[in-house]
């Protein structure tokens, strides 16, 4: 099944998503980078301070971001919908059982966009190492970007050991990836056009920031992704409700993934 | 002619089921400055109250890129048309009514649920007092979203490629919201700050000439496009 979902995808979409990603991430790099070539480095940055996901000074972060389940469901998350519009679905299901292929699918969708927020994030974190110093951040240095426990996850771990929670920050941040890329596969199984399907989950992704602003979590605590998955987001965090709307989504994704290949999919 | 694409065309609209959920956010972005007003409501201050009618963040992240989503979603004209007619205007015609309608709903659903809830809050007498001047910071957001969508169509007629279209006419939009954020001479936002009544109009008045002549544009391409 993997084999032939390797042979199924299409390059041009895979170099459309990454160059998009890389896009934003480069111009992040170009405009953080100029004036510390200009003026040279004065308030000890270090690559840890200044990559595109602790970045609170420039815009390119925000758009990346909002943007994440688009560039992560570009690669894979129509696949489905394509095979079942075009018949070809038909003929493979005489090959496979039906929920070998269902899960086929879902894995494929998952490594695709896991691989491809994993690649746009790695470059630009690496790319500081070779223009900034290998500093440990101080709280009092860097005081003016405010890494505080409030809108940071495991805080410790960042004064302690600087590029182990980069590093599981980009992890957190792929699984998200995937897991919207999921979250449009499931969805193009229910809705109609192979437009409005492949950006159904940018349109949750809205739809939950429109939500955050009515129902209120206890100390304004954010769940919607686009704050919490940054390193140090806007608005205040918390590792339970980070959890919970992981799960929350998998599970969402999981059932109508179930649902639908109950009664849209089998007939 | 234009009188019968119009009537075919209200009769699709009435069939897509995708407008429900396009103006259901939209109904929601109308409602979400509640809360921030109620506190708002002891400072009297003009300027702070469009700025949190108008927030940029949420127009440019949430109704403009739904009108953009909301206008690319169906096809908007069928080949059996095109041999009846026997003219390639009524293509144009066709899509420009359609998006047109669309931006139409959205907008006029998001103007009157802000509208009800400044009310609601006990702002109203802000509306009253300035004689409905702020009727015309909605109009202009209208032509903003227009301009935004008709580019947007200039682009799939040109390109064919419906992701493209929208990374284009979405990227424009951020770096209008780019501009503002640095103070630079800006188009697409600038009713968000408070501004001259006149330089609000002759803005407006730049706008219509720019969709117009994006229009022109498409309405070229159709003409010379293998379809």
């Amino acid at each position: 099944m993997i084999n032939y979902l390797k042979f199924r995808i299409n390059k041009w979409s895979i170099i459309l998503s990454l160059t998009i990603g890389l896009l934003l991430s480069g111009l992040q790099i170009i405009q953080s980078l100029i004036p510390m070539l200009k003026f040279g480095n004065l308030f000890l940055e270090s690559p840890y301070t200044r990559w595109i996901s602790i970045d609170p000074f420039n815009f390119s972060p925000i758009i990346l971001f909002v943007l994440l389940p688009l560039i992560a469901s570009i690669p894979s998350g129509n696949i489905l919908k394509e095979d079942l519009d075009s018949g070809i679905f038909m003929h493979i299901k005489n090959k496979f059982n039906l929920n070998q292929i269902i899960f086929g699918y879902g894995l494929f969708t998952f490594i695709s966009g896991f691989i491809s927020i994993f690649i746009i994030l790695t470059t630009n974190f690496l790319t500081y190492f070779m223009f900034l110093p290998n500093i440990k951040p101080d709280f009092l240095i860097n005081e003016n970007l405010l890494i505080i426990s409030e809108n940071t996850l495991l805080v410790e771990l960042f004064y302690e050991h600087p590029f182990v929670h980069g590093l599981l920050s980009i992890l957190l941040t792929s699984i998200w990836g995937g897991l919207f890329a999921i979250l449009t596969c499931a969805f193009s199984i229910w809705i109609k056009g192979k437009f409005l399907s492949l950006l159904s989950a940018t349109i949750f992704q809205i739809f939950t920031m429109l939500l955050n602003m009515f129902l209120k979590l206890p100390n304004f605590v954010s769940y919607v992704p686009f704050d919490f998955l940054r390193e140090t987001s806007p608005s205040p965090t918390n590792i339970k409700v980070v959890f919970c709307a992981t799960f929350i989504t998998l599970f969402l994704s999981v059932t109508l993934l179930i649902i639908g290949r109950n009664k849209k999919i089998v007939w | 002619m234009f009188g019968k694409i119009l009537k075919q065309q209200i009769s699709l609209l009435f069939y897509d089921n995708s407008v429900i959920l396009f103006s259901f956010i939209a109904l929601l972005i109308g409602i979400s400055p509640f809360q921030e007003l109620i506190i708002l409501k002891e400072t009297k201050d003009w300027s702070s109250l469009l700025s949190t009618v108008f927030n940029p963040f949420i127009l440019c992240f949430g109704l403009f890129l739904i009108s953009l989503i909301a206008s690319l979603n169906n096809d908007k004209f069928r080949l059996n048309d095109l041999l009846i007619t026997k003219t390639r205007i009524s293509i144009t015609e066709s899509i420009v009514i359609r998006t047109m309608l669309i931006q139409l709903i959205i907008w006029s659903i998001w103007t009157i649920t802000s509208l009800i809830t400044i009310m609601l809050s006990g702002l109203g007498f802000f509306i009253l007092s300035a004689n409905f001047q702020i009727l015309i910071l909605y109009l202009y957001a209208y032509f903003s979203m227009l301009l935004l969508s008709i580019m947007q169509l200039s682009v799939l007629v040109i390109a064919n490629n419906k992701i493209l279209a929208f990374l284009v006419a979405f990227g424009i939009n951020c770096i209008e919201y780019y501009l503002l954020k640095i103070k630079i001479d800006y188009l697409i936002y600038y009713f968000t700050t408070p501004k001259s009544l006149l330089g609000i109009s002759v803005r407006l008045f730049i706008l219509m000439i720019l969709s117009g002549i994006f229009i022109a544009i498409s309405h070229k391409t159709i003409l010379k496009k293998d379809l």
